[in-house]
């Protein structure tokens, strides 16, 4: 298994974007991919120093991809950069150039993250679903529900960055938009994962479970007793998406020491 | 080009090792050429990108830089099977990974300038080119004038021994894995490389700009 920290450039962005890469060492075929998103404060550092995840792509030959994207929301600003372009299009078709191992088939590719990072890979895996064949979101829903107005705040003026001002809920930046649209046009969905921590506000579900209920496709919810919006949370959540949502078994138990 | 730093894990060398790879922007299109790029004494994987402007130089190409410690790239007498590591493990690594075909070029300076003789020598089908920067083509020498932190004994085993193995390069241009095959082209650069010219059949190129050279045999290849 092999840690890497890859400055890729983005045309897209016109910027160098730091992205870890977790990737077996002899890939034997082409390799699953999970590819993880951070939260509003975080980095593609954060995954693999706050979660066993590495140790759970090791046992079942499973690649990682976790890029940064900064202050994004992981959607294209509308002030600022498209950087939901540059996740969903960009960076998967640069890493695979880069790494011809990595697999290209929709049901071997899954897109995941927690918090800010829950709502944007729901929002890349509906607004992409010829490329996801699953998404793991977790702690988050859908941003793209929420007035934003500039009121001074730090949070705020950050949010109208992204989202402008008003509500975005008729716009590619609202996750049930994309999943009605997607139904509208018959595409076929990516299945779902959704998880919370119990102690957490958005430990409901926000409202989506009603919702996808509703849509043509596999959702699950599941909320983690006794964590709240944490990495005790996430390192379960993902161990779980990974073993039993998509149901990728360990192979090997052999680890360095 | 994109930069990538990793962390890998070598069974040759039983260690995780440290690597540095540039992988030409998107404009180019593989399958690439491959540049292994060894590192002097006291050096590692990022002494080539701190000391030369790499890619004004090469753009078309993978680079790869590994690290090997002060190991001469060797099979050490005492240590790291570093010589496998680089002749074999590390290029199956990169081709299980990246775009490559078998245009293969190994360069290095000081006892990279060694390695990548070395290397060639020992893997001669493996590499298609070596280029040798100011190399410490023999590393014999400093049985009598030691190197720092460094024991000669532990790397290339006691002196006589040294004398005897393909580690001694003028014993590995008539070694076992040369018997049916000859090495591959030669370039030596920089100091040193006269008194070789004819045991190696290399090629000599004392003044000018070693990158220059680089760049030219990459583009050659």
């Amino acid at each position: 298994m092999a840690y890497i920290e890859l400055n890729v450039y983005s045309k897209v962005l016109n910027l160098e974007i730091p992205v870890t890469v977790i990737i077996p060492q002899f890939p034997k075929e082409p390799l699953k991919t999970i590819w993880l998103y951070h939260g509003s404060t975080g980095d593609h550092t954060l995954w693999a120093r706050y979660t066993n995840l590495e140790r759970y792509a090791r046992e079942r030959n499973l690649a990682v991809v976790i890029p940064t994207a900064h202050k994004s929301m992981f959607t294209n600003m509308v002030h600022g950069q498209d950087y939901g372009v540059f996740l969903g299009e960009e960076l998967v078709q640069r890493l695979r150039e880069i790494f011809p191992c990595l697999s290209k088939k929709r049901e071997d590719n899954f897109v995941g993250g927690l918090s800010n990072g829950a709502y944007g890979c729901l929002r890349t895996g509906l607004r992409y679903p010829e490329t996801f064949g699953a998404i793991g979101a977790f702690s988050g829903g859908d941003a793209g529900e929420r007035y934003y107005t500039d009121d001074g705040t730090y949070a705020a003026r950050r949010s109208v960055l992204v989202f402008g001002e008003g509500c975005p809920s008729e716009t590619e930046h609202s996750v049930k938009w994309l999943a009605r649209q997607l139904k509208e046009k018959g595409g076929q969905f990516p299945r779902i994962y959704h998880a919370a921590g119990e102690l957490e506000i958005s430990g409901q579900g926000d409202g989506m479970t009603e919702f996808f209920n509703d849509m043509p496709c596999e959702y699950q919810f599941e909320v983690f007793p006794g964590v709240g919006h944490e990495w005790k949370l996430w390192d379960q959540a993902v161990y779980k998406f990974i073993d039993e949502f998509l149901g990728i078994k360990p192979v090997t138990t052999k680890y360095y020491v | 080009m994109d930069f990538l730093h990793m962390q890998i894990q070598s069974e040759a060398a039983r260690t995780p090792l440290p690597l540095d790879v540039l992988v030409p922007n998107g404009e180019h299109k593989g399958p690439f050429k491959s540049v292994y790029l060894l590192h002097d004494l006291a050096g590692n994987n990022t002494s080539w990108m701190r000391k030369y402007s790499l890619e004004s130089y090469i753009d078309d190409a993978v680079i790869i830089m590994p690290s090997c410690l002060n190991s001469f790239y060797v099979n050490m007498y005492y240590g790291y099977d570093m010589l496998d590591y680089i002749t074999k493990e590390l290029i199956e690594i990169c081709e299980g990974w990246f775009d490559l075909d078998d245009r293969r070029l190994v360069a290095g300076i000081g006892m990279g300038g060694y390695g990548a003789v070395r290397a060639a020598l020992a893997a001669p089908k493996v590499f298609k080119q070596a280029i040798s920067i100011d190399g410490l083509l023999d590393p014999g020498k400093f049985y009598d004038e030691p190197l720092p932190a460094l024991k000669m004994e532990d790397v290339f085993g006691p002196k006589e021994y040294f004398y005897y193995s393909d580690n001694c390069l003028k014993n590995a241009v008539h070694g076992k894995n040369l018997l049916f095959t000859s090495p591959p082209p030669i370039t030596l650069c920089g100091k040193g490389g006269q008194e070789w010219q004819e045991i190696l059949k290399a090629e000599v190129v004392e003044t000018g700009n070693p990158m220059e050279v680089l760049a030219q045999k990459v583009r050659e290849l």
